[in-house]
């Protein structure tokens, strides 16, 4: 039962950072129609750059604010020297330079910090667990960070929902040329909104990386996997890129874990670790499959 | 059409000189190289038909190419129990059934969205396959297997490098001038007509989906066969073979070579596996060269290689 409970909150974790990540895509994709692959680099660097910097200064908490404060100023940058040029662009154009941006990114980190990757060692206090309920402990320093990305969530749906520059936003992602039209300046929000998705990226990249360490290519890895969310919730709604999120993160973590116990009650040991570990780690492309033939407008979207 | 038809003509003065080169100069890496250039443009020129003409982002063509360089190896890998396996005329058919089914059942799908949303199913259906690939260790998983015989093919011998440049140079031509074909055929300009207008296209009784679908199935197996050269090639599988950045590196021979020209796809293939060969010589760090390198032409060669000679040209 404490199993099952913690790998929930592991579920959980892993889904509202592929949340972050995913809302981030889809806000640059839905206003600026802009295919990002470098997305995923930036939480990537994230990650990197706290890893890097926590043991510099001693503190995690300062290392991941300077590390999402980075990513921010790196997102405006890529936006306003580069990136802007591409809008209205075709597609390939946006594959073609954000692949190479992809490549830089993955040989530099490779280059500056090595292929081994780094890890986060945790002071005592913050890698210690807390009993949350009894007889169920559970790490620290996971709690925070699902509160924290929760608390990031929140701050977002007030941003998008409750704000003058939430609501150019949404504005910017129903018709471009009418917000254009009334004298908002676009291009300042086109950089505002890259700003916003790079500082979510690498947000999540700060988070994550006390808890699966920073390895060149993780921004692959889960650029995927949030390919995989924005799907399943639906083209573009938020709601139901949350639901993904937290369904995908499940799926992940307790087919990881459990899979193989279930596989075990069918069939001999020996062919079961093979096929257990193929199967979890396909599950969720599997479900995705499914999800899609059954309802191709995505799972949490209303049909059209 | 002239300029067409004397970069067809430069084409094949390209490939006959090549192994003349090699013997002349006794340098078989030149012969190797060509060889795997070949290959990708093979695959590339295949993707063409649904990047190029059917306006559909695909990234996740290298698991068709890792598809059927698995099958060959898997084939090779059973060769002591039977015999027959190690016959190409068998290989050949079942690379190309196996492609053809995997092909249609996940395009099946991914067709069913479109735009940047068929670019993420079909990643996300490529790393599938990648991860089966690492996770099953009797097909050697992470490390990938060693082929350790070339097939048997009729009137040609695949240990000797000439031949097998030769095999690939003929696939290749023959790829490149049957795309040429099937992008005029009736299919080719339904496929065409369904990048500019769908509705339109539905509407004079063309089923969209199965059009796209058909386009999907056959540039599948044209990467499976790819595949398939390239394993009896090196002699070698891995699940990098189906590696994301494999078939972004397809995509972007395309985006190079010119999205919409013919046989385009061969010159962006030789233009990325030459910068990854003469990088890779300077620095350990050449994807960094090559990112750069795909930034610029982003940002500055709008038209692709062909048009950045243009351009030059003109100004």
């Amino acid at each position: 039962m404490s199993l099952l409970i913690e790998q929930c909150l592991n579920g959980l974790q892993l889904g509202i950072l592929l949340f972050l990540i995913s809302a981030g895509l889809t806000l640059v994709f839905g206003i600026m129609n802009f295919v990002n692959l470098a997305h995923g680099s930036l939480f990537m660097l994230g990650a990197f750059v706290t890893a890097w910097l926590t043991p510099l200064l001693g503190n995690y908490f300062v290392a991941a604010a300077l590390a999402v404060l980075s990513m921010m100023l790196l997102g405006l940058a890529l936006e306003f020297g580069l990136l802007r040029s591409f809008y209205g662009r075709h597609h390939l154009d946006h594959v073609l330079v954000t692949f190479g941006l992809v490549l830089i990114a993955n040989e530099g980190t490779r280059r500056v910090w090595g292929a081994q990757g780094l890890t986060v060692t945790l002071s005592d206090t913050l890698g210690s667990s807390v009993e949350i309920a009894p007889g169920v402990s559970y790490s620290l320093f996971k709690l925070i960070s699902i509160g924290a990305a929760l608390l990031a969530c929140l701050l977002l749906a007030l941003l998008i929902g409750r704000t003058r520059l939430g609501m150019r936003i949404r504005a910017g992602a129903n018709d471009r040329e009418m917000i254009e039209g009334l004298g908002i300046p676009i291009n300042l929000l086109f950089t505002v909104v890259f700003g916003l998705g790079a500082t979510l990226a690498g947000l999540a990249g700060a988070l994550a990386v006390p808890v699966m360490s920073a390895q060149v290519g993780m921004g692959e890895e889960i650029l995927i996997l949030t390919f995989v969310v924005i799907v399943l919730g639906g083209v573009g709604s938020v709601k139901g890129s949350f639901l993904a999120a937290l369904m995908v993160g499940m799926f992940d973590v307790l087919g990881r874990a459990f899979l193989p116990a279930l596989v075990g009650l069918f069939a001999p040991p020996q062919v079961t670790s093979a096929i257990a570990a193929s199967l979890s780690s396909m599950l969720i492309y599997i479900v995705m499959a499914i999800a899609l033939i059954m309802r191709p407008q995505g799972l949490f979207s209303k049909a059209r | 059409m002239t300029p067409n038809r004397l970069l067809f003509g430069l084409f094949l003065l390209v490939l006959i000189a090549v192994p003349v080169a090699t013997a002349a100069t006794g340098n078989m890496f030149i012969l190797s190289l060509c060889t795997r250039i070949a290959i990708m443009a093979i695959a590339a020129v295949g993707l063409q038909l649904v990047v190029g003409y059917g306006n559909m982002i695909s990234l996740g063509h290298a698991l068709f190419v890792g598809l059927g360089a698995y099958t060959l190896a898997i084939c090779t890998h059973f060769v002591g129990d039977f015999a027959a396996l190690g016959n190409g005329l068998l290989q050949l058919p079942l690379v190309i059934v196996a492609t053809a089914i995997v092909a249609w059942a996940t395009g099946y799908v991914s067709l069913r969205m479109q735009g940047i949303y068929f670019l993420m199913i079909t990643l996300a259906f490529s790393q599938m396959f990648h991860l089966l690939a690492v996770s099953v260790p009797t097909f050697g998983g992470d490390d990938g297997m060693t082929l350790y015989s070339r097939p048997w093919l009729p009137l040609i011998d695949l240990d000797s490098p000439y031949q097998r440049y030769a095999l690939c140079a003929v696939a290749l031509v023959l790829a490149v001038l049957g795309m040429a074909r099937l992008v005029q055929s009736r299919f080719g300009l339904a496929l065409r007509a369904s990048a500019y207008n769908e509705p339109r296209l539905q509407s004079s009784g063309y089923d969209v989906h199965k059009v796209r679908l058909v386009a999907y199935v056959i540039a599948g197996v044209i990467a499976g066969l790819a595949g398939y050269l390239l394993a009896l090639h090196t002699e070698f599988v891995s699940p990098s073979t189906m590696h994301w950045t494999r078939s972004g590196d397809l995509v972007i021979m395309i985006v190079l070579g010119g999205r919409l020209i013919p046989g385009g796809p061969v010159l962006g293939a030789s233009f990325l596996v030459l910068v990854e060969e003469v990088a890779s010589r300077y620095t350990e760090s050449w994807p960094i060269v090559l990112g750069i390198l795909l930034v610029l032409f982003g940002r500055y060669a709008t038209q692709g290689l062909i048009g950045l000679g243009k351009s030059s040209k003109a100004g």
